[in-house]
């Protein structure tokens, strides 16, 4: 999930990045956005359970947080996804 | 022997003694036969209660003990209402007075000179904009007119007339504002003017041999320096005071004012300003204008925005400011920079840059935009500005400060040059329009309790026969120069329109409208359309009159709301019934230039919006929908040297394709949000954004550096902003932007951008990126 104070841009950003790194590393990826343009993409109570590890790229509180509850979260800064996205999932390997 | 009677006193003014309940106790005191002589117990000084300037003088500060000493045939009860005045009634008068409103941060240098050590003077920001030239004073000061000198009695004469048509002006200049902060200060203009030692000092001076205009001055000066000598900034401020009476009166001893020659760029300063003034100078070298007082010049402001020149009011000690020193006067931020340094001076030349360089927008709109104008000087920026005609000129201002109405031809002059200014485009001249409230004092119109309810407009033309006649003669014979039309203020019956085409002997060959400001008149239109060519809505007037509630009085602010339904049902009314009678509607007045009102105004099925000059570019820029990316918004050279001027250079740039009217509030807007965390977002890329509503529509800038600039942590090549309205959320340029944010995460976008050869080509780019065909 990414979403940024203002949700105009980095939300979006951040994204694209996971998105695209991830599948240029082989994994599979869902992104839910929380921005000006309210939920995008919201991932379904099947998509959660599917999941190995949900990632949290927020600056802000989000909604529907407790939807993950006992699943693995690993947190980051919209910052770090934007920036290096592979830092990111070296680190959900771990 | 002569009865006299005392008290004893602590002042009970916070302030002091100054001006305001000075007043006000020499009205007590004038009252009575018997003179009073008040002692201030600090200092032993004594001073006539009669005079303003001696009691002001006398330096009475809080809690100074004081005697009041009444000497005449009514000494006892003289004495008894003065201590009852003192003791109750003159604290009030001490209160301070109401502030001039600033918006937030007004006074505040931009963003990138903040650290820079500078010596500026804050002002209220009138006119925006920004202008740099060398200061040159618009009054001179004190200053005898050498006028040739005759016998003691024909001096004395002139004195007496000068002082008389001073005080006829301040009185005129009172009742035309009643708001209290004007009218307290002017009053103590006025006690002044009427002071009898004053007066009598001057009287003895000219007795003894002196010319009318170096008494005058020498009394002034003498009681300037006694005033600056006081305990007081307050009462030393009063100096000012005396000194601009002084002024004003010389100048109506020596007839015209001399005329201030502007060798090039100039800031003007001046505490007050005229629109006669303003419009005596050499209107290319106007740089900028700083005013000591607001209020009183209102004219010359609304003229100053008119002509788009920079102008703050309030500016303190303009006085001190050395002539032909290099000033640059920032009137976005409220600032006034006297020889500024290099640093400040290189800022400016850079916003300099973008100032003016967008062409207004083009296109077919759907609805016309014309102008509001007082002045034939303004028709030329009009045009420049976009307008597509002249919706109202006003012609009040032809005929104000003045002492006896302009003449047929000097009036012809102005009408034929807005006439041909306009280059074809329509004229509307409105007749002349005055009331009870606009001091014009050889009309001797009436005084009446409440002018807004009284003789005002075409209910005065009966009594204005010739005058309105002479003015109706000089627009038909200026119209052989364009496309004048004529339009009659104030209509509340059809009788009266009736009535002015049977006394004037109009003859129709001139279209012929009237203004809708009075609610009754709406409900006539059939039958005015029987009578006229055209309808003109006064929304400011209509409303007001409609409600009932005063537009400048905070307490009924509320009541004071242009998109009331009713109101709206009102204006709908009016244009339907002007539609079936093939009659076009204008609405001139200020919800035209509101861009929360445009889309009621648009589906009200207006055909013409009228508004002062700045509005028109933000106005067709909003009603053009204009793409988000724009080539206007686009720099590929830039030699910004700094976050801050990156951010200024974007800011500056919407601001002269019309996207917004308050630049500031947007730099504001993205610095908000680059304080929560720099918005760099790796690979040299920026992307500063903002919500702000004051833009006209949501937009995206670029600003591609020749040197890279540090922009937090990172240093940046390219910086992308996008800009919203909080009111875009909605309509899809959301989603438009987030793409454009998706899109900057790959490398070839990226790689485009950098190599775009010129603006158009980076247009190119975002539009294919973001693909605005999908906006609903």
């Amino acid at each position: 999930m990414t979403a940024c104070p203002t949700g105009i841009a980095h939300t979006y950003m951040a994204a694209e990045q996971l998105d695209k790194t991830a599948r240029a590393l082989g994994h599979e990826i869902r992104v839910e956005t929380q921005g000006a343009m309210g939920i995008e993409n919201e991932l379904s109570a099947r998509q959660i359970a599917d999941a190995e590890v949900v990632l949290f790229a927020v600056a802000i509180d989000v909604e529907g947080r407790e939807r993950f509850d006992g699943k693995r979260i690993v947190e980051v800064t919209v910052q770090q996804a934007i920036k290096d996205p592979k830092a990111v999932f070296e680190k959900l390997g771990r | 022997m002569t009865p006299s009677a005392s008290f004893d006193f602590r002042c009970p003014l916070e302030n002091g003694l100054h001006a305001r309940p000075a007043s006000r106790l020499v009205e007590v005191v004038s009252a009575f036969r018997s003179g009073v002589l008040l002692t201030n117990g600090r200092t032993g000084d004594e001073a006539d209660a009669r005079s303003v300037i001696a009691l002001v003088a006398l330096d009475l500060r809080h809690g100074d003990r004081c005697t009041a000493t009444a000497s005449g045939p009514d000494a006892p009860a003289a004495c008894a209402r003065l201590r009852a005045f003192v003791e109750t009634a003159w604290p009030a008068f001490d209160a301070p007075l109401p502030k001039v409103e600033a918006r937030a941060g007004d006074g505040e240098l931009p963003r990138a000179l903040r650290g820079v050590a500078v010596a500026l003077r804050r002002g209220t920001p009138v006119s925006g904009g920004i202008g740099e030239g060398r200061i040159v004073h618009a009054r001179g000061g004190l200053c005898d007119p050498g006028l040739p000198q005759q016998a003691p009695a024909e001096e004395q004469g002139k004195v007496d007339a000068a002082f008389a048509a001073v005080r006829r002006d301040l009185a005129a200049t009172i009742a035309a504002h009643p708001a209290a902060t004007e009218a307290a200060i002017l009053g103590a203009h006025l006690a002044i003017v009427r002071d009898e030692s004053l007066a009598g000092e001057i009287a003895a001076l000219v007795e003894g041999g002196h010319s009318a205009g170096r008494a005058i001055v020498e009394v002034c000066e003498r009681l300037c320096r006694k005033l600056r000598a006081a305990g007081s900034a307050g009462i030393r401020e009063r100096a000012l005071d005396l000194e601009d009476i002084g002024m004003q009166v010389l100048e109506a001893l020596g007839g015209e004012a001399p005329r201030i020659g502007l060798a090039g760029p100039s800031v003007v300063v001046a505490d007050a300003l005229t629109p006669r003034q303003l419009l005596s100078l050499e209107r290319r070298h106007v740089a900028a204008l700083a005013i000591g007082r607001a209020g009183t010049t209102s004219h010359t402001v609304i003229l100053a925005r008119s002509l788009g020149i920079p102008a703050l009011t309030g500016v303190r000690s303009l006085r001190t400011l050395p002539t032909g020193v290099h000033a640059i006067v920032d009137a976005d931020h409220g600032v006034l920079l006297p020889d500024p340094g290099e640093a400040v001076r290189r800022y400016y030349r850079r916003a300099a840059r973008w100032a003016g360089t967008a062409p207004p927008t083009q296109g077919r709109l759907p609805v016309g935009i014309l102008a509001n104008v007082s002045t034939a000087d303004e028709v030329e920026a009009a045009t420049a500005a976009g307008a597509d005609g002249i919706g109202l000129f006003r012609t009040e201002m032809l005929f104000m400060d003045r002492a006896a109405p302009p003449t047929e031809e000097e009036q012809h002059a102005v009408y034929a040059r807005a006439a041909s200014d306009a280059r074809g485009r329509p004229v509307v001249i409105r007749t002349l329009d005055v009331g009870g409230d606009k001091p014009i004092p050889y009309l001797n119109l009436p005084s009446e309790p409440n002018p807004f309810l009284g003789l005002r407009g075409v209910r005065l033309y009966p009594r204005l026969r010739d005058l309105i006649a002479t003015q109706l003669r000089a627009i038909r014979r200026a119209a052989a120069h364009g496309a004048l039309r004529v339009l009659a203020p104030m209509v509340t019956t059809v009788e009266e329109i009736r009535r002015f085409k049977s006394d004037f002997a109009w003859d129709g060959a001139l279209p012929l409208g009237v203004m809708i400001e009075v609610p009754s008149a709406a409900f006539q239109i059939a039958e005015l359309a029987a009578e006229v060519d055209f309808f003109s809505i006064g929304t400011n007037d209509l409303l007001q009159y409609f409600v009932a509630a005063d537009r400048g009085n905070p307490a009924v602010a509320g009541l004071y709301t242009p998109l009331h339904p009713p109101f709206l049902a009102l204006l709908g009314k009016i244009v339907d019934d002007a539609h079936r009678a093939h009659r076009k509607v204008c609405l001139c007045g200020e919800m035209a230039r509101d861009p929360a009102c445009l889309p009621a105004l648009l589906g009200l099925g207006l055909d013409e919006l009228s508004m002062a000059i700045p509005d028109i570019a933000p106005t067709r820029a909003a009603l053009a929908r204009p793409g988000l990316a724009d080539p206007r918004l686009v720099r590929l050279d830039s030699d910004s040297e700094s976050r801050a001027e990156v951010i200024a250079e974007l800011v500056a740039a919407l601001r002269a394709a019309g996207r917004t009217r308050e630049p500031r509030a947007v730099e504001e807007a993205i610095w908000a949000r680059e304080e929560v965390a720099s918005t760099a977002v790796g690979h040299g890329f920026a992307i500063p954004h903002c919500k702000c509503d004051a833009l006209s529509a949501p937009s995206v800038g670029v600003v591609r550096l020749a040197t890279p600039v540090a922009w937090g942590e990172e240093r940046v090549r390219c910086v992308l902003l996008l800009a919203l309205r909080g009111s875009d959320g909605g309509d899809g340029h959301l989603k438009v932007l987030s793409r454009l944010a998706r899109r900057l995460m790959h490398e070839e976008f990226r790689a485009g951008l950098l190599r775009a050869p010129d603006p158009d080509a980076t247009v190119a780019l975002l539009s294919s990126a973001i693909d605005e065909r999908q906006l609903p």
